[in-house]
């Protein structure tokens, strides 16, 4: 039985209609070829026996279906999601969700490394802890993290926002270009480039909205709003302690 | 890439059988070559297990005689007639020998190598590594690990980066001379030739160039200096350079060390007694059904499982 079942053994938020595919026997081309034809006619679909194999639910597009995978999935889950929502009833392996540009994945335990590597748009919420890296290179959308980040989270973000109500390895927000972080909690250090920002009235107004969108509840301590200074955008070669600060 | 998984079971049980399966789901990771470090039942007195291999091209009777002479010739006496387990996939043969030895094992080493063409791959109470060209399925077949029983053990897929695909440089690692003490790898060291040359200072021994086999012996040798496995990897990852998440297998633990970013993932996880390691959750749930909690071992973290079936033993020992 899973952390994510009730003791009558039910999914949370799985309806009895949903259908039903069975993981084991498939390889992965047919389990996603499969995937992307019942999604279209039904309202919800459940991956049994996920296993944590790799490359699951890869290039799904949106189609009013759920997507439910019934225990913990292995590396890029959901990766190239181009409007589906996903949701893990466990932990998710490295870079879940990578380079997605829509849709919706809901990790209900934690993830390994890079969650959200290269993403251009929609929402990743993890319930857990995110992995070291989570949000690299990420291009847009939003991150959502109710447990703690590891190390380097953030780093080289072009764009988009990771929200985190319960603190951060070190290096947050390392060689950030654009892009916003907010963290509730303790951080180990900001990474190279990365300085605090005050977090102003219409921040506070959005991360209100944000997370009731992401069905997540406001944290005990403040936010904290992390941005890129700007130092690394033109820097001069002669001034290497910027950019060998970590 | 690369591939590692360890298992430590409660009781004395198939654990090559429940290796070969969890190695098999890491096949991609390495498939230049697969070995295995298995830990046996109870040891008897003085009794050295040696596993060894006839590189292709040598008469493998001939040089089998060879070996057996000049292990008498150090007063080994072989308790059981010496096994060619099987042929590698390179022409050569590999061979089990036991024998009654309570001198220095560099000694018997030497004795044993002195026959051109004879690898030692393994030298213990306990331990026995047997790895060879090929996957987790093929390595299994032909060398029966399958039938193996005993406490603990560690699995190695590799791909071939820092040296070329052989047996010799396939994993696990014997720490040689030191009994019992394995290792498998997955990273490279940057600072080797620097590692090696002040090691080889202090006169200690290497099969290969390979920079996995330094890290064994650089751990065998701070144990056999009185060091705790702990307190030996904790150490290790300071003094190591590069990228590395290994385990290190003794007679009674199996421990791991990671760099300070470890991007070389390790999970753990612990179920009904038995504790499981390795690179992949996937490999982990080939061979447990149930639903597992993982863990992924974190960044400079050095940490030591013990066998509880070995320390059980040791404890009717010191209970006599």
């Amino acid at each position: 039985m899973s952390i994510d079942q009730t003791a009558a053994g039910r999914w949370v938020g799985l309806s009895d209609e949903a259908v039903h595919i069975d993981a084991d026997g498939l390889d992965v081309y047919e389990l996603n070829r499969t995937l992307r034809e019942l999604a279209q006619e039904s309202k919800q679909v459940a991956v049994d026996n996920p296993r944590a194999r790799h490359n699951l639910g890869i290039g799904l597009e949106g189609m009013g279906a759920e997507i439910h995978f019934l225990g913990s999935v292995g590396y890029y889950c959901g990766g190239f999601n181009a409007g589906a929502s996903i949701v893990v009833h466990g932990n998710a392996g490295w870079g879940v969700g990578e380079a997605m540009s829509e849709g919706r994945i809901v990790v209900r335990g934690s993830t390994a490394w890079s969650a959200g590597a290269g993403m251009r748009g929609g929402m990743i919420v993890i319930h857990g802890d995110g992995g070291p890296r989570t949000g690299i290179a990420m291009k847009g959308g939003d991150i959502f993290v109710m447990g703690s980040v590891g190390f380097l989270s953030g780093f080289m973000a072009h764009r988009g926002k990771i929200v985190v109500l319960n603190g951060a390895g070190e290096g947050l927000g390392a060689s950030m270009y654009e892009g916003r972080i907010f963290i509730s909690g303790a951080v180990g250090s900001l990474g190279a480039d990365a300085i605090e920002r005050p977090v102003e009235a219409e921040d506070t107004e959005e991360l209100v909205r944000d997370l009731a969108v992401a069905g997540l509840s406001w944290p005990d301590g403040p936010f904290r709003k992390i941005e890129a200074e700007g130092r690394l955008w033109y820097f001069d070669k002669h001034d290497g302690r910027i950019w060998r600060s970590i | 890439m690369c591939g590692q998984c360890g298992l430590i079971l409660e009781h004395a049980g198939p654990v090559g059988h429940l290796l070969r399966v969890t190695e098999g789901a890491m096949l991609h990771r390495g498939p230049d070559s697969t070995g295995f470090a298995l830990y046996g039942e109870e040891p008897h007195e003085d009794r050295v297990i040696i596993r060894a291999h006839a590189l292709g091209g040598v008469d493998a009777d001939e040089a089998l005689s060879s070996v057996v002479q000049g292990m008498k010739r150090v007063d080994a006496r072989l308790t059981d007639e010496a096994q060619a387990t099987a042929g590698g996939r390179d022409g050569g043969t590999f061979f089990r020998l036991t024998a009654d030895f309570a001198g220095s094992p560099a000694v018997l080493l030497e004795a044993i190598e002195a026959t051109e063409g004879v690898r030692v791959h393994s030298m213990g109470r306990r331990l026995e590594i047997v790895k060879d060209v090929g996957s987790a399925d093929e390595v299994a077949l032909r060398h029966g690990i399958d039938e193996f029983v005993g406490t603990h053990g560690m699995a190695h897929s590799r791909l071939a980066t820092e040296s070329t695909v052989d047996v010799e440089l396939s994993h696990p690692f014997w720490a040689r001379p030191f009994l019992d003490v394995a290792i498998t790898h997955n990273g490279q060291l940057t600072n080797y030739y620097k590692m090696r040359r002040l090691m080889s200072e202090r006169n200690l021994q290497f099969l290969t160039d390979n920079d996995s086999e330094l890290i064994a012996v650089y751990i065998a040798e701070q144990l056999a200096k009185g060091s705790s496995l702990h307190e030996a990897l904790l150490r290790s990852i300071t003094a190591l350079d590069g990228v590395f998440t290994y385990l290190l297998a003794t007679e009674s633990a199996i421990g791991c060390a990671t760099d300070r970013l470890a991007i070389k993932p390790l999970l753990v996880s612990r179920i009904d007694g038995t504790t499981a390691l390795a690179t992949e959750e996937q490999a982990l749930r080939r061979v447990f059904d149930a639903e597992l909690v993982t863990e992924y071992v974190r960044e400079a973290t050095a940490v030591v499982w013990d066998v509880p079936a070995v320390s059980d033993q040791a404890m009717e020992v010191g209970a006599r």
